[in-house]
């Protein structure tokens, strides 16, 4: 359990699948903050607390997808996955895609899991649940660094 | 009368006209040159007329002949030979005269021979008539042999008359062999002018002379004729023997050979499909001018191996296609190729061009060892690209809207449910409904659209183990419904797996989707060898299908059933249908015993 907010980062360009985000983490039992950034510059600025995210939070986790403008999510990915400070932060990509090659490309760089948007809104309620049951109450994530 | 000085020709002649004798003198192969008074009289002719001929008309060739050969003596030999011979009066009579013939020489060569003949007595008459009969015998045994002779023979005399003749020849001319003698042979078989001057040369030979194509007149026939010449003992040529062969018939089929030859080489110079053939050696014995057009190549004197780099030869994943591999060379190694898809790329056709060829071993055919035959399927490729394309691109875009779609409503009706009034519930239950339909069919699309898309990949596969998948993937289906799966030994065979699963999976679940309220579903599945394909059939025990759509639902999207009892979009049985076809099968509704239906389809026995 824990006592603080779990922080999660959701990179998505889409307004219509951010909202949806939104409400199905409002109805979460778990306490959690979601930071929005809507291109792949952005979140890259944001994890390492670049202008204008200086004061960013480090999250706990990272929902990605996979179009977006600026820099893709695989280019995202790999800047991530490359960086030995960001690496260790669990990245899931949250994508409409259900390509083979989508799906092999993401794990082949790394991503911690890959899951495909729903297409009604209490099945990503569900997903979401399973999410936060999985990262947060199952899994040991990565220990905070002493800063 | 003046008389002519002694010693003149004008005297000589006088002098010799003065005997009652006949006097004769010849030249060289008895030719007449001059003969006295006396003979002419006797003979009813006068010098000019001697001179042109050898003989008269109404002689008998076979005294010729013996004269011919007393000449011959003569001249030959220079000593003078004394005969009693016969010789024929102008009014046909045969009188015996005895004759002396001498040869005149000039420093050791003959030069002309001289005959005086008078008339022979009684008694060398009778012995001279006897043995011209003897020898008339024996020339009519000559004759009734040549008469037997198979084939076309004729003999004639010197003067071309006819001595004897084979039967076949005398109906040749339409006559018989008896009244066919003594004529002229120029009479009896006419040839045309030109061809005559030959006929003539060839007679004056003395060594053996063909003639080739030798056009009867009138009667449309050809002949090759060997002209031998008939020497007696002696060494004297006395007349030829001819030989006739009728090639008309011959000559008939060569003319249509060649017809058809040529007729089927245009058919070939202008047919727009590509046929190339090898020589026994591996080089290129035929190449249509649509080959040409077809790769931009002309490959002359190229080796298999090179064919690859040659042509630009792909296949349909672009990897450059080896000589070796190419469908003309593997039938040339004896294998036989069926439309084979490949794709040709060089610098002189500019563009990219999609063949289907077909190629085999050539046997008994002089010249030629392997065929290969190709069309440009080009458009029908691109076509086939263009939509496989649109439809995965256009499905792939759909599912994003739509899921905005699904959702929101999905939220509307979850958020202001209560507050909305009936009307307005139905009218969101309605349109969720439509949206999650569609989301069926895209998916389905996507699905279908696949199964095009790629290449299969073929493998050996268990279809034991695929339907064991089957089982698995469907198992809570099978728990629902209460459902059996009955499996007879199948085969395994090289397809591709996965398509395979997913073939037998929409028909097995088709057959526990559509059963009959009450009844639990029973599938059965089995095979049967059936030459070079393997027959399956699928049967349940369900609502069955009217054969009267038998056709219709095997179509895309196609329906028979209302949504609400068995929900689905249609699309099943046409993605199985597409499956099956790419792999080289076909499939159908079969006749059922009973309720429910039965589904068969064939997949080749491939060599794995």
């Amino acid at each position: 359990m824990t006592e603080y907010p779990v922080e999660i980062l959701l990179v998505e360009d889409n307004p219509g699948d951010v909202l949806l985000t939104q409400k199905a983490f409002e109805a979460s039992k778990l306490l959690n903050r979601l930071h929005v950034v809507g291109d792949g510059e952005a979140a890259l600025s944001f994890l390492r607390r670049e202008p204008p995210f200086e004061d960013a939070v480090r999250p706990d986790l990272v929902l990605l997808d996979i179009n977006l403008p600026k820099l893709s999510g695989p280019e995202v990915l790999q800047s991530v996955k490359a960086d030995p400070d960001l690496r260790v932060i669990p990245v899931v990509m949250l994508t409409s895609s259900d390509r083979d090659s989508d799906v092999r490309q993401a794990y082949d760089q790394h991503v911690n899991s890959y899951i495909t948007k729903p297409p009604s809104f209490s099945a990503l309620m569900e997903v979401i649940r399973n999410l936060e049951n999985y990262w947060f109450v199952v899994v040991k994530r990565p220990p905070e660094d002493d800063e | 009368m003046a008389e002519p000085l002694v010693g003149t020709a004008e005297w000589f002649a006088s002098v010799l006209n003065a005997l009652d004798e006949f006097v004769l003198v010849k030249g060289d192969r008895s030719k007449l040159l001059w003969a006295n008074r006396a003979f002419c009289e006797y003979y009813g002719m006068d010098n000019a007329t001697l001179a042109s001929l050898v003989d008269a008309e109404h002689s008998d060739p076979d005294d010729t002949l013996q004269y011919v050969r007393d000449d011959h003596e003569v001249w030959t030999t220079g000593k003078p030979v004394e005969v009693t011979e016969p010789v024929t009066r102008h009014d046909g009579v045969v009188r015996y005269y005895e004759t002396i013939k001498r040869a005149v020489r000039d420093e050791g060569d003959t030069v002309l021979t001289v005959g005086i003949s008078r008339p022979a007595g009684d008694a060398d008459a009778s012995e001279s008539e006897l043995s011209r009969l003897e020898r008339k015998e024996s020339s009519e045994v000559l004759r009734s042999l040549v008469a037997t002779f198979p084939g076309n023979v004729v003999v004639v005399d010197a003067k071309q008359r006819i001595v004897a003749a084979s039967r076949d020849f005398a109906e040749l001319v339409e006559g018989s062999a008896e009244s066919i003698r003594g004529q002229e042979l120029e009479a009896l078989f006419r040839v045309a002018p030109e061809q005559q001057d030959h006929v003539m040369a060839a007679a004056s030979q003395t060594a053996e002379v063909s003639l080739n194509d030798v056009a009867l007149l009138g009667h449309e026939r050809f002949f090759d004729i060997r002209v031998a010449p008939w020497h007696l003992p002696g060494g004297q040529k006395v007349g030829m023997m001819m030989t006739l062969t009728e090639v008309t018939q011959l000559r008939a089929s060569e003319r249509r050979l060649a017809e058809e030859r040529k007729a089927l080489q245009s058919i070939i110079d202008l047919m727009e499909v590509g046929v190339a053939t090898l020589d026994e050696e591996g080089g290129f014995a035929l190449w249509n001018p649509a080959a040409t057009r077809l790769t931009g190549v002309l490959p002359l004197r190229a080796d298999i191996p090179d064919w690859g780099k040659l042509f630009g030869t792909y296949d349909q994943n672009g990897v450059l296609i080896p000589g070796e591999t190419l469908p003309l060379a593997r039938a040339f190694e004896g294998e036989r190729v069926d439309h084979e898809v490949l794709m040709i790329r060089n610098e002189a056709l500019g563009h990219e061009r999609w063949l289907t060829v077909s190629a085999a071993p050539v046997k008994n055919v002089n010249g030629h060892a392997a065929v290969a035959v190709f069309t440009d399927i080009t458009s029908r490729i691109e076509v086939q690209h263009e939509l496989e394309q649109f439809a995965f691109v256009a499905s792939h875009d759909l599912q994003e809207p739509l899921r905005m779609v699904q959702s929101y409503v999905g939220l509307l009706a979850e958020e202001y449910g209560d507050k909305l009034d009936e009307d307005a519930a139905q009218y969101m239950h309605f349109a969720l409904d439509g949206a999650n339909r569609m989301q069926n069919l895209i998916r389905d699309l996507l699905v279908f659209s696949r199964v095009g898309k790629r290449s299969l990949s073929y493998e050996s596969t268990n279809l034991m183990d695929t339907l064991e998948t089957v089982r698995r993937d469907l198992g809570s289906t099978l728990l629902e419904t209460e459902g059996e799966l009955h499996i007879e030994a199948l085969p395994t065979l090289v397809a591709d797996a996965s398509q395979l699963v997913r073939l037998f999976e929409n028909l097995v679940s088709n057959g526990l989707k559509f059963s009959r309220p009450g009844v639990a579903p029973k599938v059965d599945i089995r095979a049967t060898e059936q030459g070079e394909y393997w027959r399956f059939e699928v049967e349940d025990n369900g609502i069955g299908i009217d054969p009267a759509y038998s056709d219709k639902v095997f179509n895309m999207f196609h329906r028979l059933n209302p949504m609400s009892r068995y929900p689905g979009t249609g699309i099943g049985l046409a993605i199985c249908k597409r499956i099956v076809t790419r792999h080289g099968g076909a499939m159908g509704l079969g006749e059922k015993k009973g309720e429910g239906s039965l589904f068969w389809f064939t997949l080749p026995n491939k060599p794995v």
